[in-house]
Parts: structure tokens; sequence; C-alpha cells
């Protein structure tokens, strides 16, 4: 009876710490970075990550142990350097895989290449064109804002050489 | 001495090569050590309480009865404090404990106590990291280690009578010692493993040398809870068993090896873990010995057990 009301005890504690938990849900506004971080696989080491990362400016990060992948929020003014990003990563002791981001901005096109260009911070992404951009970009006039989530890619374009930050669109929504 | 540099050897070899390719340590383990230098490790104050209790008797590996009926309590309350000095290669700190130690036993018809406790030797210490591999969920990391004790407890303690108090008595060895050592770190999902193997190399203080120590630990650790571990931090549940063993050569006084020092100890220590969130984590672990091997007549382990933390406060 004892260990039943100790076992039961415990696992109320369990239940009942929130720590973390309570996380206010982003702003409809705001950029959210995806990153795959490899290596992540315990939680007290996640301490350093979880601090280097919001020193890149962030609003708030999440953590996800299992899925080895940290999820950042920054203000819509912020501009993005994901540069730093997987700096800061490294930095908290794990090496970062792939980016996926979902943000607000609008399509533009400069020397027949396609641009989107994020709300607020004027931060530029090369466009990859595959089926899915191609239809957004026959769907959304230029000029419109739209949500994306996109994976960020390295292309390396003839002429023009390796663009890092690239976007390949997964999914987008256009926005009133 | 031969006999146990093979032993030194074997041990090593063993550890370091036939480690099972897919466990992993998910905590910090609480007697060993971890490769990992980010994190709490890095950043994180750690200490513990630690009671052992001494009163069995071994003469040449049989137990034998104790004339004097002696009876060793040895509290520890270590401090150590980590920095990170290179982000994710560099770690730096000491360790500083404070101890509490008793000794009951019969001298002619009297009973009598000898205590002493202040602060211990303190220990400087680094972690370099010098290995990591990266996978989905797993990481293979290896740490070298240097430290340096350097000879702070007061080691000239004496009784109500103005004798000397035995060596195991007082806090301090007062030499300067190095320990030297390598911590392997592998981690998948649930599942981790540890192994920390330390030599220390130990130098003469008074004509006196306390014998070399090599250290060995290996520990297994599994998060119980929970299952799937969503978001961090969540609090979190794990079940450690460690192996803790010590070598450790003949101590000599004017140059002459004591016959009653030195030996093998292997303890197994099963404990558990509670992470409560992304700031501080408790220990608790009950140690057993399941081998000792100790030279001469010597007074050897009961048990010991230890209940631990470890806080962010920076």
């Amino acid at each position: 009876m004892r260990l039943r009301k100790t076992v039961a005890g415990i696992s109320a504690l369990f239940l009942l710490l929130p720590a973390g938990r309570a996380q206010a849900a982003e702003s409809a506004d705001s950029k959210i970075v995806k990153i795959n971080v490899k290596g992540l696989a315990c939680p007290f080491c996640a301490y350093g990550l979880e601090k280097r990362l919001k020193e890149t400016g962030a609003d708030k990060v999440k953590i996800y142990i299992d899925k080895g992948m940290a999820q950042i929020s920054y203000a819509e003014k912020k501009s993005l350097d994901l540069e730093q990003v997987k700096e800061a990563v490294k930095k908290g002791g794990f090496n970062p895989g792939s980016i996926e981001m979902i943000a607000k901005g609008a399509l533009s096109q400069k020397d027949r290449r396609w641009i989107f260009e994020l709300a607020n911070s004027k931060d530029l992404f090369l466009v990859k064109m595959d089926e899915v951009s191609e239809k957004m970009i026959k769907e959304v006039k230029a000029g419109t804002t739209v949500r994306i989530l996109a994976a960020v890619e390295t292309i390396v374009e003839q002429g023009h050489g390796e663009h890092p930050a690239s976007l390949k669109i997964l999914s987008y929504e256009k926005l009133k | 001495m031969r006999s146990s540099s093979n032993l030194l050897f074997f041990t090593t070899a063993f550890f370091l090569f036939s480690l099972p390719a897919k466990l992993s340590a998910n905590g910090p383990p609480i007697h060993g050590d971890t490769a990992f230098v980010v994190g709490i490790e890095g950043a994180g104050i750690l200490s513990f309480f630690q009671e052992i209790r001494m009163n069995k008797l071994l003469q040449n590996g049989e137990e034998i009865s104790d004339p004097q009926d002696r009876e060793m309590r040895v509290r520890m309350v270590p401090l150590m404090i980590p920095y990170e000095a290179i982000p994710n290669r560099l770690l730096v700190g000491l360790a500083l404990p404070y101890l509490d130690k008793r000794m009951e036993m019969t001298v002619g018809n009297e009973r009598k106590v000898f205590t002493n406790r202040g602060l211990g030797d303190t220990t400087f210490f680094s972690k370099i990291q010098f290995y990591q591999k990266d996978r989905p969920g797993g990481t293979t990391r290896m740490t070298g280690k240097l430290g340096l004790k350097v000879p702070t407890g007061k080691d000239d303690a004496r009784d109500e009578s103005g004798a000397l108090l035995a060596s195991s008595l007082q806090l301090g060895s007062g030499s300067w010692d190095v320990p030297v050592g390598v911590v392997l770190t592998h981690l998948y999902q649930r599942w981790g493993i540890n192994t920390n193997l330390v030599y220390q190399f130990n130098t003469k203080s008074n004509d006196f040398a306390k014998g070399d120590l090599f250290r060995y630990d290996l520990s297994a650790a599994m998060r119980l809870l929970p299952i799937v571990y969503e978001e961090y931090p969540t609090p979190q549940f794990n079940l450690i068993a460690e192996l803790n063993g010590a070598i450790s050569a003949k101590d000599k006084s004017h140059a002459v090896a004591d016959p009653n020092t030195g030996g093998h100890t292997l303890l197994f220590s099963p404990g558990l873990q509670f992470i409560g969130g992304r700031s501080w984590l408790l220990n608790a672990s009950y140690q057993l010995p399941i081998a000792q091997n100790l030279n001469g007549t010597q007074l050897v382990l009961n048990r010991t057990w230890t209940v631990g933390f470890l806080i962010y406060l920076r």
C-alpha cells in the first residue's frame, strides 16, 4: 500500500512539473527556423544549445530531443542569419543538419531569377525552381504577401556561383 | 607491480575497444564521468553527499576478526565548478571537497574515537574533447583529462594526545598529484554508456608516497521516463548502473612499500537520476563491493551511498 502511494506520488510529481511546457504560441508575424541537430541525444547537454541559439537574437527556442530538432522563432523585423544559427549549433556542441523555414514575404523577379524577400527584414533568398515554386509563381503575383514553408538548400548556378541560402518551396499560403 | 601493470593494461584495452556499439549514456554518470564538455556539464555547479563505511577486515582476501574492532566512516561533500573555456572543446575547473572522517577503535581496553573534518585537497582539472561523431539521435565523443591535485588540505592533524593521525584520517595527502585520463561517451536515443579511465600519479610528501591509482568506471544509463522525449525540458527519470573500479599500488614510506596497502576494489553502483528542468538534476546511488582483492591486511568497504545534485547558477 505504501509502495503504491509512493509510486502514485512520484508519478503525480512527474506529470505536474510544468518545466518548459508553458510556451506561448508564436506570433503569426514571426519567422520560424527549424534546424536538424545531429548528435542531440541527451537533455542534460541541450542546455548549451538552447543558450547559444538564444544568443542569435531569437524570441523563442524550442528543442525536441527525440526528433533531434531545434525550432527558433525570430521577430519579423529581425534579419535572419542562417550561418549564425549553424554556428550556434556548433558552439552548443552539435552538428547542424538540414534547415526548414516558415516565413512571410513576397516574390520578386530579378535578372530572370525569382527571389523571395522576407517581410520587414528585407532578407533575400533565391527560389529554387521546381513544380511547387512554378505553381506558386503562377498563382501568386509578384509583391503579394505569402507565407511559405521552405527547405533551405544550396544551389549552384552556372555563371552565378553557389547560393548557400536558397529556398525550395514546400508549401505556401496566400495572405490577405 | 608487474602483474598490476598487466591488469591495468588489459582493463584499459577492454573498456576502450569492446564497448557495445549500440549503447550510450542518457544522463551524466553518478560516479564516473562524461565526455561532454557542453551543456550543464560545462556550466553547472556540481555537488553531492557521499558516505562511506568500512568495518570489515580482510587478510589476503579472507575476512578475519579485528582485535581493534575498527569502524571508519567518511562523509564527503565536494564542490565542483567547471568553466567552458573553448566552446565544445575545452573545459577547465576546480573541485574542492569538504571531508568529515571518523574512526572508532579499541585501544587497550578503551574504545577511542578519532575525528577530523575540514576542506581537503583542491583539484584543478581540464577536459579537452578530441573526438566527436554525431548522427541523428546519437553521438560518440572522447575527451582527454588532465588535472593537478594541490595539497590544500591539512595533512598533519593530531589526536588529543598529540600523536599524528593515520594518513587515512588526514584531510589532505600533502602531495602534488597528477590525474590523467580519457572518457568515452556513446549516446543513442534512450540509451547511454560512459567509460572513464584515470591514472593518478602520486608524488611524495614527508617521505611518504601514496601508491599510484588507476580508476576505471563504466556506466550504462537508460531513460525510464518519458519514453518519448518531446520538448526540452521535460522532467526525466534515468536508471543508471555503474561499475567503479580502482587499482592502487602500495604506499611507500621512506622508500619502503607498505605490504598492507594497495590492491583492487570493484563496486557495483545502481542509481536513479531525476532531471527536473533545464538547470538542475538529482542523483542517488548505493554502492556494493563485488570484488576487493587487497594486499595484506586492510580495512575494507562495507557500503557507500551517495545523493547528489547538479545545478546551474550562472
